[in-house]
């Protein structure tokens, strides 16, 4: 099931759902008449049917790199869309509040646009988000994406499975 | 005998004018025991639930006619109608879209113009109604139930949100607001319309913007 009544839920295991959205539907879009000038303008409604939510710990920190932890939220995503064909998604990019405003809006924005090219394989726009002067991908994603493919580990680090 | 009337959620000027036998609501609206409410509300279509309107005794007027004569009687009192501007998921106008608008069980076929929008007189007791827009890429139409005259003002925290929602800026229920998911609305709001500082708090310059934005 989509939406969760009371809110968030977030765990490691599970992946991670969320969100409750106003439901125009049930009390009428509220509008004003007039005699003259008053004028109503509306966006046509989305109508949710599931809603799902990447963590920030899931991004490395000041980073749109997406760490291969995320498998777990991945796969609840698959279920979410296998339980809604058709349905477009809308991806929305969020970023931690520490930090200016502006930093953060162009954060938010590359992590939209990586979990959007990882859903697409779209490899040049990972490219793009890797030479990213602002972003901070470096060594350390190349060294995690090896090792999570199994390609050499890294010498000092001891492999849990 | 003249009275006052309280105001209940949805009740827009023309209505209430209607309920007192009263066809010209501006005569309620111009009258000095309003001028307090007319200078606050500014607009007799959006009202809020709690105001107090002074409702005057109806006027009667008699005049002398031959009846072996045909004569021309005009009725006073501004027309009502109801202004709709359509705008996509992508905040773009629905141009020269067929529509149908329902209110109080009659129907009207229209199509928004350039700019997206429709207009059309509706009676002056209206108080329930459809939109419903034929999307030509997507085999759903929009389908918009109206609550006219439900629409609170600008400066009650109710009326933002109510505007927001419109605008599709997910600010929250109006029976059980959240004030982080009011104050997110407004942020991306302002985001959007660079409307400076980005605070989420909807102040004079955000409601005017939302104003200029939403059109009332």
């Amino acid at each position: 099931m989509s939406n969760e009544p009371d809110g968030w839920r977030n765990t490691s295991n599970e992946g991670s759902v969320s969100g409750q959205h106003p439901d125009a539907a049930s009390t009428g879009t509220r509008i004003s008449p007039t005699f003259a000038d008053e004028l109503n303008t509306i966006k046509d409604p989305l109508v949710v049917v599931a809603c799902w939510r990447l963590e920030d710990i899931r991004f490395e920190f000041a980073s749109s790199f997406i760490r291969p932890e995320a498998t777990d939220e991945f796969a609840q995503l698959a279920s979410l869309r296998a339980a809604n064909p058709g349905a477009p998604i809308s991806i929305f990019g969020h970023a931690d509040p520490v930090g200016g405003d502006e930093l953060n809006k162009r954060l938010s924005g590359r992590r939209a646009t990586a979990v959007y090219a990882l859903l697409l394989r779209d490899v040049a726009a990972w490219e793009t988000l890797y030479n990213n002067a602002e972003d901070h991908w470096g060594d350390k994603s190349v060294q995690v994406i090896l090792d999570t493919l199994g390609y050499a580990p890294w010498p000092h680090r001891r492999h849990s499975r | 005998m003249p009275s006052y009337h309280t105001v209940k959620q949805a009740e827009h000027l023309s209505k209430i004018a209607a309920s007192y036998g009263i066809r010209d609501p501006l005569t309620i609206w111009d009258h000095p025991e309003n001028a307090e409410l007319k200078a606050l509300r500014k607009t007799p279509n959006i009202l809020f639930p709690g105001d107090r309107l002074y409702i005057p005794d109806r006027d009667f007027k008699s005049v002398n006619k031959p009846t072996d004569k045909r004569h021309l009687f005009t009725l006073l009192g501004k027309k009502l109608q109801l202004k709709i501007r359509v705008q996509d998921v992508n905040r773009l106008p629905v141009t020269s879209t067929p529509c149908m608008l329902e209110v109080d069980g009659a129907t009207f076929s229209l199509t928004t113009d350039d700019d997206g929008m429709i207009q059309h007189e509706i009676p002056r007791t209206a108080q329930n109604g459809r939109l419903i827009v034929r999307a030509p890429d997507v085999p759903i139409d929009m389908v918009l139930p109206l609550s006219i005259g439900g629409l609170d003002p600008l400066d009650e925290e109710s009326g933002q949100r109510q505007r927001l929602n419109n605008l599709g800026y997910n600010a929250g229920e109006v029976n059980g607001p959240d004030p982080q998911q009011f104050r997110s609305a407004v942020e991306e709001f302002q985001c959007d319309f660079k409307v400076k500082p980005i605070n989420g708090v909807c102040d004079a310059a955000t409601q005017a913007k939302l104003k200029e934005v939403y059109g009332c």
